[in-house]
């Protein structure tokens, strides 16, 4: 039976009201094949994923709103989601042991820490929404897209372009990235022999890419000769380009502007960051397929209206259209066993009700009781991800901007490359006149993690007490120079990253450090085939086919 | 008999309907899209939303009505569910004073999460079971003067008022662009979503829209 019980301590970013809910519903059916508890976009996927081959689902989250990790947030409510309080005692945690069920508490855990907040907020706060994922894109091309196509969720997501395309900081200047044959030829700021020998390299790749798809055709013999050694795929990419004779400033746009590689490639000692030939044509074959997919996007890069967590509620609403239930404000408080604690039965929600399922799946934020998965001692992955409200564009005109900043480019400690997107009003994140950058880089060392975006945030905009007269930057493609965005409020944090595990409680990935969802999405795929290994995920034709237009022609 | 391919129309409109589970949401969608009513009383399971085109003040209006996929049964509807409608049905049950109760409080959400020009009417439904009325038509009808509201009591079932509470709606709906048009010639600067091309990645082809009003 439902009782009463506190409230999910996120009350606070409730935009519904006031009066706080006491009472939770009892949930109908008591039984189900698979229960997810949050709705990031790994759970929220596995969902639509889940009652697209016909399983019975209970998706709950204990947000009063849709996202949990992957959530977009309205500004005000930013620190509290950071430094949320002590989860809400248990519920009838008590009560163990109940008809042959050992009740395991599962508790929940802050992902984020080292919080550092400097400005003033700028009204109407409400009118600002940060994406917890940020910086983040999906590539026109990307799986993710398809997912949506597939799914039918593409009904309920919008985008706009990154139309600004990109920018890679080089020797203290921003620089156009010319990610296609097409934009090296506009390109002012490449010298003639640089465009050579960019353009010869693309069109190396294309061809690679061009002969590699015809063998994967199986149409028989593919041109052989335009295809790239094995030998050559197998090198580390940065060898294979200092072998087509790209000088350093190319390197480093085909490395970390195109193929969008995190860890620094000339760094003598961590091979196991060394991103392959194979591995970056990967990417580059995905970045140049984005170009021109869409006739109205311009850029390989689109970004979701009102934020990322649309992408979730996206993929939720196609898993309620197949049947599954869905229930806001509902926090998993308990794991059901059997007596013996061999056997998982399945969960107890904060209102007390139990409900059995054969699969329990959950988010990154509830810790994982050591029951049968051994505890990683091992230190955990980071992110340092930034979020900056800053006064005019980086790139005047442009409203959406990719920054790049390659390892080295901004200090010599420098380790990792750090991302900078820049998103306007256009996106229904803010209000006109000012933008919204994000910025991350993966970290062991959070105080040097730290220091990079800072420094990357220093290069970029000027601070508020600046008169403006001094800070000016200068953009190549310009003769005038322009003063740099006035820096009006940031944010700095660490998010720890996991993998997600399998067992009979899965855990779903974290957002990791990636500019786009590939490895999120590729171990969700994985969490769904160690469920359901026979069944296909998100089929084709699994979007509805909605009642289309009954003519009014009475005339 | 005049023929009309489809997507020739003048607007697209989406209404949402919501209100409390088993009010008959999906009952008023598919009498006023198909012509049908189902008596089993299922969670809406299957509906994502339908259209109807039709004349509407000398234009041609597509409603594309969207259905809540039984997301409203444990307060679950998505944000994006509100994104873009334009008109919007908040419906109760007459023989059920809870889900009358109940109609603050969508009312509520709609206000937090839809734009605040959504043309909003009330719709009392089930009128046909007149011996279990538990919400007297006097007191939806005071609600909806109270705040702002159009009302109308409706039975999907004998298809009393369900085509009226759309025309009213989409009419209503029609008067508001309309009087924007104009405005908008006068104010030259669009709103900040207007910028920029949206891209709707489900139509590489077409993403150029006629005249889709979505706010």
């Amino acid at each position: 039976m439902a009782e009463a019980a506190a409230d999910s301590s996120n009350s606070a970013v409730d935009g519904g009201g006031s009066n706080v809910q006491n009472d939770y519903p009892t949930i109908d059916p008591t039984s189900f094949d698979v229960v997810l508890c949050g709705t990031g976009l790994p759970e929220s996927v596995l969902a639509a994923a889940c009652a697209a081959v016909g399983k019975t689902v209970l998706h709950v989250d204990p947000s009063p709103f849709y996202g949990s990790l992957y959530s977009s947030i309205p500004l005000s409510s930013l620190t509290s989601f950071l430094s949320p309080e002590a989860s809400p005692p248990t519920s009838s945690a008590a009560a163990a042991a109940s008809d042959s069920r050992t009740v395991v508490d599962l508790h929940r855990r802050s992902v984020y820490s080292d919080v550092e907040t400097s400005g003033t907020v700028p009204e109407p706060a409400r009118r600002f929404t940060v994406d917890m994922v940020g910086p983040r894109v999906l590539y026109c091309a990307d799986e993710a897209v398809d997912l949506l196509l597939r799914s039918g969720g593409s009904h309920h997501v919008e985008f706009k372009s990154v139309e600004g395309g990109s920018l890679l900081y080089w020797e203290g200047c921003l620089y156009p990235v010319p990610d296609s044959r097409q934009a090296i030829f506009k390109d002012t700021t490449l010298k003639l022999k640089e465009k050579n020998i960019l353009f010869r390299f693309f069109k190396l790749v294309q061809a690679h890419i061009a002969a590699a798809s015809a063998s994967s055709d199986e149409t028989g013999q593919g041109d052989a000769s335009t295809k790239i050694p094995e030998e050559d795929l197998d090198l580390p990419f940065v060898e294979f380009l200092k072998k087509q004779g790209l000088p350093p400033k190319m390197r480093a746009v085909v490395l970390y502007a195109i193929a969008m590689v995190d860890y620094d490639q000339d760094g003598a000692d961590p091979c196991d960051k060394l991103t392959t030939t194979r591995e970056g044509i990967q990417t580059i074959a995905l970045y140049s397929s984005s170009i021109g997919r869409f006739a109205n996007a311009e850029g390989a890069f689109i970004y979701p209206m009102y934020g990322h967590a649309e992408l979730p509620q996206a993929f939720c609403r196609c898993a309620a259209v197949k049947g599954a239930l869905y229930v806001l404000r509902m926090p998993v408080v308990a794991l059901l066993m059997d007596e013996e604690k061999k056997h998982f039965l399945g969960a107890r929600l904060a209102s007390g009700q139990d409900i059995l399922c054969q699969q329990l799946i959950i988010d990154a934020s509830y810790k994982i009781p050591t029951l049968d998965v051994p505890f990683d001692g091992s230190d955990s992955w980071k992110v340092v991800r930034g979020v900056c409200i800053i006064s005019k564009s980086v790139k005047q005109g442009s409203s959406n901007v990719l920054v790049i900043f390659p390892p080295k480019s901004l200090e010599e400690q420098q380790v990792a490359a750090v991302r900078l997107l820049q998103l306007s009003s256009n996106l229904a994140v803010c209000p006109p006149g000012m933008f919204i950058s994000y910025l991350s880089t993966p970290c062991t060392d959070v105080s040097a993690g730290k220091q990079s975006i800072k420094k990357a945030i220093d290069t970029l905009f000027s601070p508020q007490a600046s008169d403006g007269s001094e800070g000016h930057f200068e953009t190549t493609n310009e003769s005038t120079e322009d003063v740099k965005p006035t820096l009006i409020w940031s944010c700095l944090y660490v998010q720890e990253i996991t993998q997600g595990t399998s067992g009979s409680l899965l855990s779903c990935p974290m957002p990791d450090e990636y500019l786009d969802y590939r490895n999120v999405l590729g171990s969700t795929k994985k969490l769904f085939a160690s469920i359901y290994p026979d069944e296909e995920f998100l089929p084709k034709k699994s979007a509805p086919v909605y009642a289309d237009d009954a003519s009014d022609s009475a005339e | 008999m005049a023929h009309r391919m489809d997507n020739e129309y003048d607007y697209l409109f989406k209404i949402v309907l919501i209100g409390d589970s088993g009010v008959g949401k999906s009952n008023i969608l598919s009498r006023f899209t198909r012509n049908e009513f189902c008596l089993e009383s299922k969670s809406t399971i299957g509906v994502e939303f339908a259209t109807r085109t039709l004349q509407v003040e000398g234009k041609t209006i597509k409603a594309q009505i969207w259905d809540t996929a039984g997301q409203e049964r444990y307060r679950a509807i998505t944000s994006a569910y509100y994104r873009g409608a334009v008109g919007a049905l908040l419906v109760y049950d007459i023989t059920k004073k809870q889900t009358f109760e109940n109609i603050q409080r969508w009312l509520r959400e709609l206000r937090d999460h839809a734009d605040s020009n959504i043309v909003i009417m009330m719709v009392g439904n089930k009128s046909d079971l007149n011996h279990l009325r538990s919400v007297a038509e006097e007191d939806g009808q005071a609600l909806a003067e109270k705040e702002g509201l159009s009302f109308l009591e409706t039975s999907a079932l004998e298809a009393l008022n369900v085509e009226k509470a759309f025309q009213t709606v989409l009419s209503d709906i029609h008067q508001i662009i309309s009087k924007k048009a104009l405005a908008a010639q006068e104010a030259a600067g669009s709103g900040p979503p207007g910028q920029g091309t949206t891209i709707n990645i489900a139509d590489p082809s077409a993403n150029t829209k006629r005249g889709c009003c979505s706010s």
